[in-house]
């Protein structure tokens, strides 16, 4: 139930859909409650790139993983048991926060390669450049031979 | 120790320790300076600003989850505790209180939390 879900409801309607910018934007319009205010992300179409932010807040850089794989990023989270400076003595009185394991998928494109995006961690806020790539031209179909 | 307010966006986790009671609450993506936290009549109130940037202001948004504005939200901690018996971090986008159990007789009055 914690776990952000990784795609759209429309998930395979994206898929199949036409332009690189439906896709992307279709992509974008998971409802906030199934993500269950965890990674919360902003995108802006900024002109030439879109600027993705996300919130993942008590994680350090450490933590976090970004991979890029048949045109989808993605971005997963999760305390490495290394970097304890946290205290975890006492017992909980109230918890809310989520400090497990968390993931998520955009579709960026399958264009996009590691180099281009460019990444920033702050204050518990990822900040990622992805630059917009035309899709090549006419992709040149591909017929099974019949024999 | 109660809590008021919504349950999203500034989830809190209280954990209680021998001496004191820990409050970490989510503030991911602020500045320092815009967070503040206070005691008014025996509640800790953490209020903290976040404005959206001039430079987005013209872009189109694809998505927006994240929300821009004022946070706050209060904790009941009692009347005996005053600011100089808290002390506050803020660290990877969590702001974290130390709450002792027993106050330090000191004088009570109204002042800011130092976050360090």
């Amino acid at each position: 139930m914690l776990a952000p879900s990784i795609f759209g409801r429309n998930f395979v309607d994206d898929f199949f859909g036409n332009s690189f910018d439906d896709m992307f934007q279709e992509m974008f319009r998971t409802p906030q409650n199934e993500t269950m205010g965890l990674m919360s992300t902003d995108v802006q179409d900024m002109g030439d790139y879109y600027q993705l932010e996300m919130e993942l807040p008590g994680y350090q850089k450490e933590d976090l993983k970004a991979d890029l794989k048949d045109g989808y990023l993605t971005i997963s989270a999760e305390h490495k048991e290394e970097n304890d400076e946290k205290d975890e003595k006492g017992k909980f009185v109230r918890q809310e926060r989520y400090t497990g394991y968390c993931q998520r998928s955009f579709y960026v494109g399958e264009n996009i390669t590691q180099n281009d995006i460019k990444a920033g961690f702050e204050n518990g806020v990822l900040k990622m450049a992805i630059p917009k790539k035309e899709a090549k031209a006419v992709e040149e179909k591909k017929y099974i031979a019949i024999e | 120790m109660k809590a008021t307010g919504k349950r999203y966006p500034m989830k809190s986790d209280i954990r209680e320790r021998d001496d004191r009671f820990v409050l970490e609450i989510d503030l991911p993506g602020f500045d320092k300076e815009n967070i503040k936290a206070y005691i008014q009549n025996g509640y800790l109130i953490v209020s903290a600003l976040r404005e959206r940037g001039k430079e987005k202001e013209n872009h189109k948004w694809i998505r927006q989850e994240r929300y821009y504005g004022n946070y706050q939200r209060s904790f009941y901690i009692g009347t005996d505790i005053s600011e100089e018996d808290l002390k506050a971090t803020y660290r990877f986008g969590v702001l974290k209180i130390q709450i002792p159990k027993k106050a330090k007789k000191t004088e009570q009055h109204q002042g800011k939390i130092q976050i360090a």
